[in-house]
């Protein structure tokens, strides 16, 4: 009797062939099935293997050039990629500034792994002073409760190159400067006591507005069990997209545009699995409607649109990316220089968590490409400016050389031309939108992201 | 008969449970991946102009991209040394279907860094650029023109102040704000006033009268 072997793998199994069966064909014996079976398990095993080889190969960094930087590296008891919370210090009382520089202080009650200060003031020339900016002493530089510059913020000229100290000074006005150590992806631990910052103001020759009385943030962040996330508000302006503006959910509309959706897709890809990250991404779609914001031609018509929306979802929380048509157009009759911005970042770094101040957030133009590439890759490199990342190498207005690079020891500096073939060039912070996918974040990089009090 | 389709019954003529044949194509699955994103890479890097060996060597067409693919802007002089046929590597690139768009739009707006008559007859004819998003620029990019040659921008104005997006009428009453006054150009911002419903919009107009 032959048996229906069909019903042996159910509806699954095709019935055998009768033509075949004539010309001589045989089921296969159970012996044979079980050696395919085995060849099959060992492929699933082996193939993932090769594949998750190649990809490390992909994504292996090539070998960093030497900036010269001196180590001041710290060995750290916990583990490299490990998140920390924050708490916010009362300052001291400040004095008024007076002319040159003067000092916040701040006590910070716990060792701490990094510290972040965002000031507030009426000067609207208000800076941190690095070494380097008003040539002032490193030995002036920030101070540790044992009175020793712990970090210098600008370690310039050590074998006579610099990295990028303040490329937006020309955009900001430092209305809410905010400053982050260390930025060069150490590990410190920071003693508990007193720190003095030097501040004053970026324009030498100011004498009248000096006297004035700062407040200030203080954040000093201690190691963590929380997996850190990123709250971002992705505020699109209407005329951007008038499908967008024309639907009667805006917001929700914003989810399913296929070029936002692709931004937000590179972003949270690049920032949550890249192994060096590993931060999750939380976004909160918001539309304004008013069009005046979509074209932004001057310094004060940005920092008007990134004060203007401070508080949805909730105050203090999130990061600000705001979506805009274009920034610095030429139908302005004194547009914004240089021409063609494509992305700013308010501040390097931002002032964290505080919005409402004219430097929180960043900017991106959409692309209208419907894929959401460029712009995912411009709000993720902005974003990277916001959390205190400079460009891996500052290259010089004609793209032929570089002229800086970023205090990072593990990221390269592209010293040869063209910048198409700079090992890094797919770097998260290369200043050229080559339109690679997947962004590169190293160590040392990802180690200042998740230092940043903007994680939670 | 398609491949996977002869493999796939192959499989299952010879007594092999489809459920073990599906499950090693979905294993192989991570082999693909890097194969798609390699595929991916590929059509998100800059592509090249049409009959790019000529032009590349003409007007050093990477270099102007690398230029222009800088996020935080580019220059004049930057521009100029990439390339001493600049004017024309620009247009070249605005123009390229096969071009990065991100490329294509930089390219629109540096063309207002060269505000010659080349470029002139240019942006004006493309003033109804598909893309809504170049139709925009190559719109404020009649900007630099305005001051020099009101009489032609107001003209090539009348259609873009009345588009349906808002914001390339946004743009043309920006530009219409650097055309010196005239009665043409009153007429014309006046006229759109009467029916502007934009917020935007109206600001820009009114700006473009008040002065």
């Amino acid at each position: 009797m032959e048996r229906d072997s069909s019903l042996l793998w159910g509806r699954l199994q095709p019935k055998p062939n009768p033509a075949r069966i004539t010309y001589g064909y045989r089921p296969m014996t159970l012996r044979n099935k079980i050696s395919l079976q085995v060849w099959l398990l060992a492929l699933l095993i082996v193939l993932p293997l090769m594949a998750s080889g190649c990809k490390k190969k992909t994504n292996s960094t090539p070998a960093p050039v030497d900036k010269g930087l001196r180590s001041t590296c710290v060995p750290a008891p916990y583990a490299a990629a490990a998140p920390y919370t924050y708490t916010t210090a009362t300052p001291l009382p400040q004095a008024p500034l007076t002319t040159g520089y003067d000092y916040v202080t701040v006590d910070i009650p716990v060792d701490s792994v990094g510290i972040g200060i965002v000031l507030a003031g009426t000067n609207a020339n208000l800076k941190f002073i690095e070494h380097g900016v008003l040539m002032i002493p490193s030995t002036d530089c920030m101070k540790s409760p044992a009175g020793v510059v712990p970090f210098a913020f600008n370690q310039m000229d050590l074998n006579g190159d610099t990295y990028v100290d303040d490329e937006y000074s020309s955009l900001s006005n430092y209305q809410a400067p905010a400053v982050f150590f260390p930025n060069n992806g150490q590990q410190l631990i920071l003693p508990k006591g007193r720190y003095t910052f030097p501040v004053g103001s970026v324009n030498a020759a100011e004498t009248a507005t000096e006297s004035d009385t700062l407040t200030a943030t203080v954040y000093y962040m201690t190691p963590s069990a929380v997996v850190p996330t990123l709250k971002v508000n992705l505020w699109l302006v209407a005329g951007v997209n008038t499908m967008i503006d024309n639907d009667p959910n805006p917001a929700l509309a914003m989810s399913s545009d296929p070029e936002l959706q692709g931004a937000l897709n590179k972003l949270i890809a690049t920032y949550r699995d890249n192994a060096n990250v590993g931060i999750s991404v939380v976004v909160n779609y918001q539309h304004i409607p008013d069009s005046t914001y979509a074209t932004l031609d001057t310094v004060t018509e940005i920092n008007t649109l990134v004060k203007s929306f401070p508080t949805a979802p909730s105050p203090n929380d999130a990061i600000n990316l705001f979506v805009v048509a274009s920034i610095g157009n030429q139908s302005a009759p004194n547009p914004i220089a240089p021409a063609g911005v494509i992305g700013y970042s308010l501040g390097v770094p931002g002032p964290f968590t505080q919005q409402g101040t004219v430097v929180s957030g960043v900017l991106a133009e959409y692309q209208h490409d419907g894929r959401g590439d460029h712009l995912g890759t411009i709000l993720t490199h902005e974003l990277g400016h916001y959390f205190g990342l400079y460009h891996t190498t500052q290259t010089n207005e004609k793209q032929t050389g570089y002229i800086g690079y970023d205090p990072i020891s593990d990221t390269t500096v592209c010293k040869t031309t063209p910048l198409t073939t700079c090992a890094d060039k797919d770097n998260l912070m290369f200043p050229v939108a080559m339109g690679i996918t997947p962004l590169q974040i190293t160590v040392e990089q990802g180690r200042v992201l998740r230092l940043n009090p903007v994680m939670k | 008969m398609k491949p996977l389709r002869f493999l796939h019954q192959g499989f299952a003529h010879r007594g092999l449970p489809r459920v073990i044949v599906l499950s090693a194509l979905l294993a192989s699955a991570p082999l693909i991946t890097p194969w798609t994103a390699l595929r991916a890479q590929q059509s998100q890097a800059p592509a090249p102009a049409q009959s790019a060996p000529e032009l590349a060597t003409v007007y050093d067409l990477d270099a102007v991209r690398l230029v222009l693919r800088a996020f935080h802007g580019f220059t004049q002089e930057g521009l100029l040394a990439a390339s001493t046929q600049v004017p024309r590597a620009l247009r070249e690139l605005a123009d390229s279907s096969a071009e990065d768009l991100l490329v294509r739009r930089q390219a629109v707006k540096a063309l207002g860094l060269f505000p010659d008559s080349e470029n002139f007859a240019f942006v004006s004819a493309r003033l109804n650029a598909a893309n809504v998003g170049l139709k925009r620029l190559y719109v404020a990019a009649l900007g630099p023109y305005a001051p020099t040659r009101g009489a032609e921008v107001t003209a090539l104005l009348a259609a873009p102040i009345q588009d349906r997006d808002a914001l390339v009428r946004t743009y043309a009453a920006k530009v219409a704000g650097r055309v010196p006054l005239s009665t043409g150009l009153k007429g014309l911002v006046n006229t759109r006033l009467q029916v502007e419903a934009d917020s935007g919009v109206r600001e820009a107009l009114f700006k473009a009268l008040k002065r």
